[in-house]
């Protein structure tokens, strides 16, 4: 029947969806809310009302629940606190340095002063708080050890790529608007991992395509003569493989045990 | 008053401890979900079902805020799952049901004390749906 058919295709995107709750919640509840989804759906049907403004409603309503699920349990484990103290610890190295007009080594040019703007530790700040609690976020669904690495270094080197292009540039200097283009590898990061909702196997596919995208960028950099800084280019082309290669260790652990 | 009562009053954010004495209502969700389940055990779906007859409509959960709400309330001691087992009345899916605990009892009783002192004082205010309506 045509509608079974809707309310099969609307339940298995529902349970896509369920999957972003943090694991306890979603071991527990998952299979009553399918079960619910397709009672109510199946009420709207035999009462010949439409499934879509429904299914809508109700992704809706489940996906707020489960930004306040996954906002609580930050808040249960002390992330949020632990994270807002290494951020602070982050920013104290040039507070401090800027406080005793301590320089850090620039190469043939002797030593070069911290001068940091408020702006500067508000972005700072933002990027290592944000990387942080995107970390325990995922890593809170990571079931194994490699699973977990290759999410830390998946983030460190998002953060680390961002923080590079805003601090002295991977292409000419930091005001070079060419070092946009790693926009597009952050991108392909952030959907790669959303779509991929951080089951290994796909987060894997995400993080290879993330290796390729900054490949195709320095290759256009390349061609288009603008001189990238190669070594550095390699060192996140490389973590993002190392990423990648650990996510698919996971999945094949997570596979075997199964 | 027990932490745990004062746990699922205020959610998981606040500290429980450091909230230990306040006497904020229940919820309209848990009222409702202890109400749902004060005769029998039930379903979440057979929760949703009673909740929305015995509001007359006026309260509905989705299947997020049921189950949320569920979570908070097994985490607190206030209900905890029965069994799991086919509703005749529905297909032949097995389901997990409900049933309240003695402390959710206890919560539910304190909380309709709660109402009873609050429509008494208003009724001896004579404040009734048609005092409003005369203009107080």
């Amino acid at each position: 029947m045509a509608s079974d058919r809707a309310i099969g295709r609307y339940r298995r995107w529902y349970v896509r969806l369920l999957r972003l709750y943090p694991r306890p919640f979603r071991e527990r509840f998952a299979e009553p809310m399918a079960q619910i989804f397709t009672d109510l759906a199946r009420e709207r049907t035999d009462a010949n009302r439409g499934l879509i403004g429904f299914a809508l409603a109700t992704f809706a309503e489940t996906s707020a629940q489960i930004m306040r699920e996954n906002m609580t349990q930050l808040m249960q484990t002390r992330v949020v606190i632990r994270w807002v103290l290494i951020t602070a610890a982050v920013l104290a190295v040039p507070a401090l340095a800027m406080a005793f007009k301590l320089g850090v080594p620039d190469p043939g040019q002797g030593t070069e002063g911290v001068n940091w703007g408020p702006m500067d530790f508000a972005i700072i700040g933002v990027l290592v708080l944000g990387a942080g609690l995107l970390y325990e976020y995922a890593s809170a669904r990571a079931g194994n050890l490699a699973n977990k690495a290759a999410v830390g270094i998946a983030v460190a080197a998002g953060l680390g790529l961002v923080w590079v292009n805003l601090a002295v540039g991977m292409i000419g200097d930091e005001g070079n608007a060419a070092n946009l283009m790693y926009v597009f590898v952050l991108l392909v990061a952030l959907i790669g991992a959303a779509i991929a909702r951080f089951e290994p196997r796909e987060a894997s596919i995400a993080m290879f395509a993330t290796a390729v995208a900054h490949v195709v960028v320095v290759v256009i950099a390349l061609v288009a003569g603008l001189r990238p800084e190669l070594r550095a280019d390699a060192f996140f082309i490389a973590a993002w493989v190392a990423s990648a290669l650990l996510f698919r260790q996971a999945s094949l652990v997570s596979a075997s045990s199964t | 008053m027990d932490y745990r009562l004062t746990y699922i009053r205020l959610g998981y954010i606040v500290p429980p401890v450091a909230r230990t004495g306040t006497d904020s209502p229940l919820t309209p969700a848990v009222l409702h979900i202890l109400l749902a389940l004060s005769t029998e055990a039930r379903h979440g779906y057979g929760i949703m079902k009673q909740v929305e007859r015995e509001s007359h409509g006026k309260v509905k959960m989705g299947p997020g805020t049921l189950y949320g709400s569920i979570g908070r309330m097994m985490a607190a001691g206030l209900i905890r799952e029965s069994d799991k087992r086919v509703d005749p009345a529905m297909d032949d899916e097995r389901r997990i049901y409900y049933q309240l605990t003695g402390l959710g009892r206890q919560a539910l009783r304190a909380e309709l004390d709660r109402y009873r002192e609050v429509v008494a004082v208003a009724t001896e205010k004579h404040l009734t749906p048609n005092a409003f309506a005369d203009g107080i």
